[in-house]
């Protein structure tokens, strides 16, 4: 099947040089700065597009490990096991969860700022 | 504003400044220009001239947002601005370097408190101090002058403060809970986060004046070094390493990871400095907590920040609030570096 293009990569360059463009005109250094943002979070939602899909899907397999479910709602998890380690319910220190949060943050960074891990 | 003014402090806002200013100085005021900088995530920040006699004064005005959703939950983190006016206007009178408060605009039920400041030499602009030639010697200074200036402020005699906060670890942790719960998320990482902190909190310590928010990004420095300490919101009583751990961690690092202090130095470097001039003996142990405990909180700010922009409508809401929510990884990865690595290099 042909991909319509621009594909994703092509939409997020199109609009970062459209924010570039404006703020090339604009005087006020507080308004420069925010495209300077904006730009920063295109190039996060880039790396959202092609990365996120693999992320739940792997998240999801740990969670329904760690909760001893076949529950498929990744959202419906996080909840479950957010409040049950709120509660006492489940012992944060199970050497499972322990390894699974510092997964997913792993995997956020990739994301959101891959420079930040080491 | 009008006036061929830069930026856009309405001409109400604008009236009430001059009011304030005309009425402390008792002689006709105009504020003739107006920027708005681009620090300060939890206020605006203005930066203002005003002419009286014929004289330029350049002022800062600090102000509440425009949409005030979940006042309720922010409050759980900020001292409160009529007492963060007050905390300033005693540490002025004692000679720490604050900027002098010159006037406080009470803006009726609702509106929430600004107020206007003398604009001090010097930036705070991290990335600036820490990068520019221009500021070589002010960066091999800083390390010590920002030791010294945390002495002074952990100093201060708690008898002379207005009713800050006094805060544990545990009490904060608590609010922190309470945030997560007012933005009715569920978030595993930081309840192990949390539960961890819990059980790790340091014997009870000594409870000072601590600011709260010392780093870079809230001192102003010139090309020769400290000008000023600036940003009072998060200000309580509460244990005096906090401070420390807190100037520690790499989100205030910008350019220069690799120093822990603040981008300046190493750790060790800034204990001994801050041990000689408090007469104390660090404990790096308690240290690491609060730089631990620091993540967590600037998660939890960033948290904060995102739900501003959540409950926003399009037309208030500021981009810089929905770009910080993605910060709240990197706080969390360094809180689990900090307690999985074994050394907590000096």
């Amino acid at each position: 099947m042909t991909r319509p293009i621009p594909d994703a990569k092509g939409l997020v360059r199109a609009v970062s040089a459209f924010v570039q463009q404006v703020a090339a005109s604009e005087r006020s250094s507080y308004r420069r700065f925010q495209s300077k943002v904006a730009i920063h979070l295109l190039r996060i939602l880039e790396r959202e597009v092609a990365e996120r899909p693999k992320i739940e899907a792997a998240q999801l397999e740990r969670l329904r490990d760690v909760l001893d479910t076949s529950n498929p709602d990744l959202e419906d998890l996080n909840r479950r096991l957010g409040k049950a380690l709120r509660s006492g319910e489940i012992d944060w220190n199970r050497n499972d969860i322990q390894a699974h949060v510092r997964k997913c943050v792993e995997e956020n960074l990739l994301v959101s700022n891959p420079r930040w891990l080491r | 504003m009008r006036c061929g003014c830069r930026g856009n402090v309405d001409q109400e806002q604008r009236e009430r400044v001059e009011g304030a200013l005309r009425e402390t100085w008792r002689k006709p005021v105009r504020v003739t220009e107006a920027e708005r900088l681009s620090s300060g995530a939890n206020q605006e920040i203005w930066a203002l001239t005003a002419v009286a006699d014929g004289r330029e004064v350049p002022l800062i005005l600090r102000r509440p947002p425009d949409s005030h959703q979940e006042e309720h939950l922010a409050s759980l983190m900020l001292t409160g601005k009529q007492i963060e006016i007050e905390l300033q206007r005693t540490l002025h009178g004692l000679g720490i370097r604050v900027p002098e408060v010159v006037a406080a605009l009470d803006g009726g039920e609702g509106a929430g408190v600004a107020f206007v400041m003398e604009r001090l030499p010097g930036v705070a602009v991290p990335q600036k101090i820490l990068g520019d030639d221009s500021y070589a010697e002010a960066r091999s200074v800083l390390i010590q002058q920002m030791a010294d200036a945390l002495a002074r402020i952990h100093n201060v005699s708690t008898a002379d403060l207005p009713p800050l906060p006094s805060l544990t670890a545990t009490e904060q942790l608590g609010r922190c809970r309470a945030i997560v719960d007012g933005c009715e998320l569920h978030h595993p990482g930081l309840e192990v986060a949390f539960a961890w902190l819990d059980a790790n909190v340091p014997k009870a310590a000594i409870a000072t004046l601590v600011h709260g928010d010392f780093r870079l990004g809230n001192l102003l420095v010139d090309h020769s070094g400290l000008s000023g300490i600036i940003d009072w919101e998060l200000a309580h009583v509460g244990d005096p390493m906090s401070d420390l751990g807190w100037l520690c961690m790499r989100s205030w690092r910008f350019s220069r990871p690799e120093l822990p202090a603040a981008g300046l130095g190493n750790r060790g470097e800034l204990f001994d400095a801050y041990g000689k001039a408090a007469n104390v003996d660090v404990e790096p142990e308690r240290v690491r907590f609060w730089e631990a405990f620091g993540n967590v909180r600037w998660a939890v700010i960033c948290l904060l920040q995102v739900r501003r922009f959540l409950v926003a409508s399009p037309e208030d809401s500021h981009i810089e609030h929905a770009a910080i929510g993605r910060r709240l990884d990197e706080a969390l990865y360094d809180f689990f570096r900090l307690i999985d690595d074994k050394e907590y290099p000096l």
